[in-house]
């Protein structure tokens, strides 16, 4: 009786892996339909949101961060909303507040009217021209998935995803993200300029009669079952401890960190980078077929994970030293026996 | 490693312990290497402290040759990897991407996808043999093989070419030799006074040649050649190892000596540098060495000193006797002679004060001198 339980078990499991990389395929190919090319960059985001972690999409104006978010939320049956952050963007407009309503009795009372934050996908596009006060109403949403109005706490369904946009170039006005924000994204993700081919597809899907659309995959349901199995695969400890490694070489007064984080580092990745480095390890390894994770998926994943994580100093800026190549700096020091 | 523990888990340990096998065997061979080398080296500075006998040689060289294996074995075994490692070698050299490591330390756990990596990992390694973990010799250890064909190139200047009596079938004859030598020394001696010295010297080298012919001669004449200086005459001085042809090689050394004397009494001036004013006194030594190790003709005093002074180490063969005695009969006192050899001993003393000359040499020279010295300064 053992050995059979054993065996469906073995059976489940086999299968819900091969379900995750079939959804996980199909979710791919369905964005594929609206937004073109950068291959990469959407399957950082695929393995963002399997992992219940929101994304700091970063790329200048009209690359498509805000396509690839909606186009997101359209291949999934799950609820959106889109933020436009502007400057009098007020904390009430994310969270929600209490309004005076007329009950059936004619007995006034506030009444929760929860605000976007409560969908399932949040678009917060523009992030950085929200005003600090406004960008804090986020902050126990993200981290917490739940929110606090009138000190009363209302929980957030699952699952929740923010996926919020910046603008690198336009500085001008904007209130740039606090490190204790920034530390609650689980990747930053780049846009970058599309190639010529890509180019050309993107003219000819936006120029045509016919406008890219794309319809729902999966649900709320899937996209839970997926996010309970990858949490399944296992990790050996000299894994665990490479990522560790690396988390500790961005501090600068640890001993173990490369000349360029001693040099340019104000403060190092906190242990949230660690934890978002694992979990899309593992993503990364069922999606390779496998039920443990090896230490390319590590590799493969700490630039997403640790760049938006390390604080510069000036000298950093003096010298245009970017976190991109001080994370490049660290793999390389760590890749050293 | 309990009863309970499944199937799948047992399978993954065993197939692991095959793989810390195969890389004992890899820590093994890698350890061959240095190991050989060191004792290379050891048997180098043994052979310059202490010259050996062909027997010796290979007796060492035995010898060895197990001290090499058996500190490989030990090595081997004290560096044995443990399963971890051994599944973390194998993940790197098979590229199994931390799939054994996961393995093993989930080896234990019930779950389900704890079973599924063990299952991949035991299919994983199965399809891999042990024999691909290969050898890498590093980089470091690159310089032991010219290094080692050095130390043994070296080795095998060092070992003694003189041929012990049961090894070579001159050795047999070579007392026999010693005394005709001598006795072809002595006759030249004789004629030496009534004729000049470079027709003495002819045909004592002729006598000398035929009478023991040396196997080695010709690499050992390449050996000591400095231009035009090579050495004709072969030598029967060889004999003199620590065996019982020494004994007839100290006769030999006694006889020379007198044969030395005998010359000087007559008047008579070789053609070497003992007597040549303005020469190095270091060619003085030179031709009391080649004296003292068997009646080799004084001719050949010319050749740098630094010649001799290997051959009378031990390169060239000639292990001196240790615990050599005189017994020379008193030359004749004439002042001639006692002036000679003031002037010989001097000129030697201040050679071997000069030069870098081994202890043995130094005591050779002596011993010579104190052999011929004349009567009144006994």
């Amino acid at each position: 009786m053992t050995v059979l339980n054993t065996q469906f078990s073995t059976a489940l499991i086999e299968s819900q892996a091969a379900a995750f990389r079939d959804s996980f395929g199909q979710l791919k190919a369905a964005i594929g339909q609206v937004f073109v090319g950068q291959p990469r960059l959407v399957e950082d985001l695929l393995i963002c949101f399997f992992c219940q972690g929101h994304a700091l999409i970063e790329g200048a104006p009209g690359l498509g961060k805000t396509l690839l978010v909606r186009t997101l939320s359209d291949a999934l049956n799950l609820s959106f909303a889109r933020i436009q952050c502007t400057p009098d963007l007020m904390p009430a407009d994310v969270t929600g507040t209490n309004l005076l309503t007329d009950a059936a009795d004619r007995i006034r009372a506030f009444d929760f009217q929860p605000g976007p934050i409560f969908a399932n996908v949040i678009l917060a596009d523009e992030i950085n021209r929200a005003t600090p006060r406004t960008q804090a109403a986020f902050l126990e949403a993200m981290q917490e998935r739940r929110v606090t109005v009138f000190g009363r706490t209302y929980p957030i369904d699952e699952p929740f995803n923010v996926f919020a946009t910046q603008n690198p170039i336009e500085m001008e006005g904007t209130y740039p993200l606090p490190e204790a924000q920034l530390d609650r994204f689980f990747f930053k993700l780049t846009v970058s300029v599309p190639d010529v081919d890509d180019l050309a597809e993107i003219v000819a899907r936006t120029t045509g009669s016919e406008a890219a659309s794309t319809r729902p995959c999966f649900g709320a349901d899937t996209v839970r079952s997926m996010a309970a199995i990858i949490r399944q695969v296992k990790i050996a400890d000299p894994v665990v401890k490479l990522a560790l490694r690396l988390v500790r070489a961005t501090h600068p007064e640890v001993a173990e960190a490369p000349p360029v984080v001693k040099e340019y580092v104000r403060y190092g990745a906190s242990p949230r980078a660690a934890q978002a480095m694992v979990l899309s390890a593992k993503t990364l390894a069922l999606l390779a077929g496998r039920y443990h994770v090896a230490v390319e998926d590590i590799r493969r994943v700490a630039p997403p994970a640790l760049t938006h994580r390390i604080i510069r100093n000036f000298r950093a800026d003096m010298d245009r030293v970017t976190s991109e190549s001080i994370v490049d700096g660290v793999l390389a020091a760590a890749a050293k026996p | 490693m309990t009863e309970r523990q499944p199937a799948a888990s047992r399978e993954l340990l065993r197939l692991l312990g095959t793989y810390r096998r195969r890389l004992q065997f890899l820590t093994f061979t890698r350890s061959l290497l240095p190991c050989l080398a060191a004792v290379c080296a050891g048997l180098v500075t043994l052979g310059v402290v202490v010259p050996f006998t062909p027997r010796h040689a290979v007796l060492s060289v035995g010898w060895s040759a197990a001290l090499v294996i058996v500190t490989a074995v030990a090595i081997a075994l004290a560096r044995t990897p443990s399963l971890r490692t051994t599944a973390e070698i194998v993940d790197a050299r098979l590229g199994l991407a931390n799939l054994s490591t996961t393995a093993l330390q989930f080896s234990e756990q019930e779950d389900s996808v704890s079973r599924l990596v063990v299952a991949s990992a035991n299919e994983r390694l199965s399809a891999h043999a042990p024999k691909e973990l290969s050898a890498h010799a590093p980089s470091a250890i690159r310089w032991l093989m010219p290094a080692l064909v050095s130390c043994v190139v070296v080795a095998a200047l060092f070992v003694t070419k003189s041929p012990s009596p049961r090894l070579t079938p001159q050795a047999s004859t070579s007392a026999a030799a010693g005394d005709r030598v001598v006795a072809g020394q002595q006759a030249a001696a004789q004629n030496a006074a009534a004729a000049s010295s470079a027709d003495s010297r002819a045909p004592r080298r002729e006598t000398t040649a035929s009478a023991v012919p040396q196997p080695n001669a010709a690499a050992r004449t390449s050996e000591h050649a400095t231009g035009s200086e090579q050495r004709s005459v072969p030598e029967t001085g060889d004999s003199s190892a620590p065996t019982a042809s020494s004994q007839s090689g100290d006769a030999t050394t006694r006889r020379a000596a007198e044969t030395t004397r005998a010359e000087h009494d007559g008047g008579l001036r070789r053609d070497g540098a003992s007597d040549r004013s303005g020469k190095d006194a270091r060619s003085v030594a030179s031709s009391v060495a080649d004296s003292h190790r068997g009646g080799r003709s004084a001719a050949s005093a010319d050749r740098p000193v630094i010649g001799w002074i290997k051959g009378a180490g031990g390169v060239d063969g000639a292990t001196p006797a240790r615990d050599r005695s005189f017994t020379a009969s008193a030359p004749a006192e004439s002042a001639a002679y006692v002036a000679e050899y003031r002037a010989g001993a001097a000129r030697a003393e201040s050679a071997v004060a000069r030069a870098r000359v081994a202890t043995e040499v130094r005591t050779l020279v002596r011993d010579y001198f104190m052999a011929i010295r004349p009567a009144s300064q006994r």
